[in-house]
């Protein structure tokens, strides 16, 4: 016993210095961030500014305009956070996903959340809803793709993990329809290049307004979610487990699965459809701190933040143009997960 | 014309295709959305056309077109699927057109269909050259059997290039005001930039174009962009004083000026190259350069309608296309109201 109380101990103490250097890393990467744009603020006036605002404290001699402050402090600011929170919120998303139904590959597409919230994105466009509608919209379709997802995988007597993605894959082909049939109907000029954009994903239209809209589901629902660690991990290891072990396991799977799905429409709705990056960011994170849900769940959260937002640092200051960040996710993805996919069919998922 | 002998006209379309009309086409289809507003114009009447694209006849239905074109708005569309540009081709079939005008640079599919069952297609592209739109007018010309008129039409749209090119060219780089124009700011911003039409309105009307990018920007891209002057054009829903109310667009030395306008609406948005494009320049260049001596909008308007459409604008009419009330917090505006003489 004292031996794996002690590898026990040296694995935890691992975790909380890797938990502790992305926090660390994450707060550094949002004031660099704060520094970086397309207007001309140096960063050190950019940190004066922040400090200035966060103390009240202002030098006698201010070094800096009016606007640099707006484009610091209302620009920069809102922009640099909700990345993170999107980023984080869809990290902890996949780290969930991925454990419930014990399939590294799965992701919020693939249980229909992501294209059902997408859905509620377009009909928000067509109607011309603000932001609230726009909310609703989106968390009401993600909501219906979820519960249609549930009524189809009844269907066959039981919640199995492979009826569920089965009934994922048919309803977000469904809502992919849904989507294209809307981008064919829509007005050429009005509708589909504000469809598209939203599409490909940006944040480049986020204010202080998408603060709240992102920020308050994503503490709602992640805080339970972080808390339900111990319970995704025992739902990971499958169903009779968790029932053995005195837990109600579709109960919980299906709440489990309504917190994610109010992280993933809370992204979508502010920033569109950001994809690779809930499904890339947990591999990662098993690296570093291994497979238990008690340290993978957080370490999720941090990495999805840093990845995200690092993502829009680059989206936001490569070129004058924004370039979409869900192209950008994709591209940078993709290779990614090739090689995690391979080094990891070499090894077996079994090992991780 | 009257009286004249009709003689065989061959006109080559913008695909290479040589197309003989030897009796003027009674029977036009539009499938190539502005082609319909310049077939109207060049023709002057909208009663050969007998399909055409949904989106361009829905733009038939307000404004001063829907007065000089009554008809125009009520042209059958079903001769494409769904807005598109992919022709429905057995309801073409049945509408027996003489002439059809497609879109040759959006995969040869498109108008390929429709010489495979024997239907006269006009193929136009668009490449945001001023050719382009000459090429237009001279087919719609050919079609419609008034060649003349199409060249007059086109010598009128070069002539007032030349003006403006003359009179702006001497005016030095320090005296251009940097003016960036967003086809929209509120929902995501779009400049026109060195690739646009836009481009070339600018440098034309005596100005500096503020956007070095095309594509969807940033504010913090705008505000380092610094611009003098902001065009909006009519698919911005939001006007001026809504942009100048902005906390962020509030800080551009456009707003501080109060120099931010809504590109006029006319019989099309104004913006691009055209019929109303000598109207455009003469309204961005006053506003560019109001010192600048010998431009008379209104009553160039007038005159320019009146030749162009037999069409006699009232001061109501001209209030309309100059988007008079959403420009009327802009400085220098005043200049162009009814009573004003410049």
């Amino acid at each position: 016993m004292t031996d794996t109380g002690t590898v026990h101990e040296q694995q935890s103490r691992r975790v909380r210095l890797v938990l502790l250097a992305l926090s660390v890393l994450l707060g550094a990467l949002m004031l660099l961030s704060l520094c970086l744009g397309r207007y001309p603020v140096s960063p050190l006036t950019a940190l004066q500014i922040l400090w200035s605002g966060m103390t009240g404290f202002v030098p006698s001699v201010a070094a800096w305009t009016d606007t640099d402050v707006l484009v610091v402090s209302t620009v920069r600011l809102p922009r640099v956070l909700v990345a993170a929170i999107a980023g984080g919120a869809l990290g902890l998303s996949g780290a969930t996903l991925q454990g419930l139904f014990r399939n590294p590959l799965v992701g919020p597409q693939v249980v229909g959340i992501s294209n059902g919230a997408a859905w509620g994105g377009v009909v928000a466009i067509l109607l011309g809803a603000n932001f609230v509608g726009a909310l609703a919209w989106t968390f009401g379709f993600a909501m219906l793709a979820l519960v249609a997802v549930f009524a189809l995988s009844r269907l066959s007597g039981n919640t199995s993990i492979l009826s569920v993605v089965l009934a994922g894959i048919i309803v977000s082909a469904f809502f992919t329809a849904l989507v294209g049939l809307a981008e064919f109907l829509a007005d050429a000029e009005r509708q589909l290049p504000g469809i598209v954009y939203w599409l490909l994903g940006s944040f480049a239209t986020v204010t202080s307004t998408s603060l709240w809209v992102i920020g308050v589901p994503v503490l709602v629902a992640g805080v339970p979610l972080l808390f339900m660690r111990w319970h995704v991990n025992v739902l990971s290891l499958g169903d009779e487990t968790a029932t053995a072990l005195g837990l109600r396991a579709p109960q919980l799977r299906w709440l489990v699965l309504c917190l994610v799905a109010m992280l993933v429409t809370a992204q979508v709705s502010v920033s569109g459809a950001v994809g690779w990056v809930g499904l890339v960011v947990p591999h990662i994170a098993r690296r570093l701190v291994g497979p238990n849900h008690q340290a993978l769940m957080p370490a999720s959260t941090l990495l999805g933040a840093l990845y995200l937002l690092g993502m829009d640092d680059i989206a936001r200051t490569m070129a004058e143009q924004e370039l979409p960040i869900g192209v950008l996710t994709a591209l940078v993805g993709t290779p990614v997960f090739a090689v995690v996919f391979w080094r990891s069919q070499a090894r077996g998922w079994v090992r991780e | 014309m009257a009286g004249a002998a009709w003689q065989a006209r061959t006109v080559v379309d913008q695909r290479g295709k040589t197309h003989e009309f030897r009796t003027p086409a009674e029977r036009v289809v539009t499938i190539a959305i502005p082609l319909y507003w310049h077939f109207l114009t060049v023709d002057g009447s909208e009663k050969r056309v007998v399909g055409a694209n949904a989106v361009a006849v829905e733009q038939m239905r307000d404004g001063i077109v829907s007065r000089v074109f009554p008809g125009a708005s009520a042209v059958p569309t079903a001769v494409t699927r769904g807005g598109t540009f992919t022709p429905n081709v057995e309801a073409l079939l049945a509408l027996q057109p003489d002439a059809i005008f497609q879109w040759a640079d959006r995969g040869n599919a498109l108008v390929d269909v429709l010489d495979a069952v024997g239907l006269r297609t006009l193929g136009v592209k668009n490449t945001n050259a001023e050719s382009d739109i000459d090429a237009w007018i001279r087919m719609s010309g050919a079609a419609a059997g008034k060649v003349a008129r199409a060249d007059s039409i086109i010598r009128y749209m070069r002539g007032g290039n030349n003006r403006f090119d003359a009179m702006t060219a001497n005016i030095p780089a320090t005296q251009r005001p940097r003016v960036l124009m967003l086809t929209e700011y509120s929902r995501q911003i779009t400049p026109s930039g060195p690739a646009s039409y836009g481009n070339l309105i600018i440098r034309r009307a005596g100005g500096i174009n503020a956007a070095t990018a095309d594509g969807t920007v940033s504010i913090e891209q705008v505000l380092a962009w610094n611009p003098e002057v902001i065009l909006l054009t009519p698919f911005e829903s939001k006007t001026p004083a809504d942009l100048m109310r902005d906390p962020l667009w509030s800080r551009t030395p456009a707003a501080r000026a109060r120099r931010v306008y809504k590109l006029p609406f006319g019989l099309t948005r104004w913006g691009g190259y055209g019929p109303e494009s000598p109207m455009l320049l003469a309204w961005l260049t006053t506003l560019l350069h109001p010192a600048q001596p010998g431009i008379a909008l209104r009553d160039e308007m007038r005159a320019a309608y009146r030749t162009l459409y037999r069409f006699n604008a009232t001061d109501a009419d001209l209030d309309q296309v100059l988007q008079m009330n959403v420009n009327r917090a802009s400085a220098g505006y005043a200049r162009f109201q009814a009573t004003s003489r410049p």
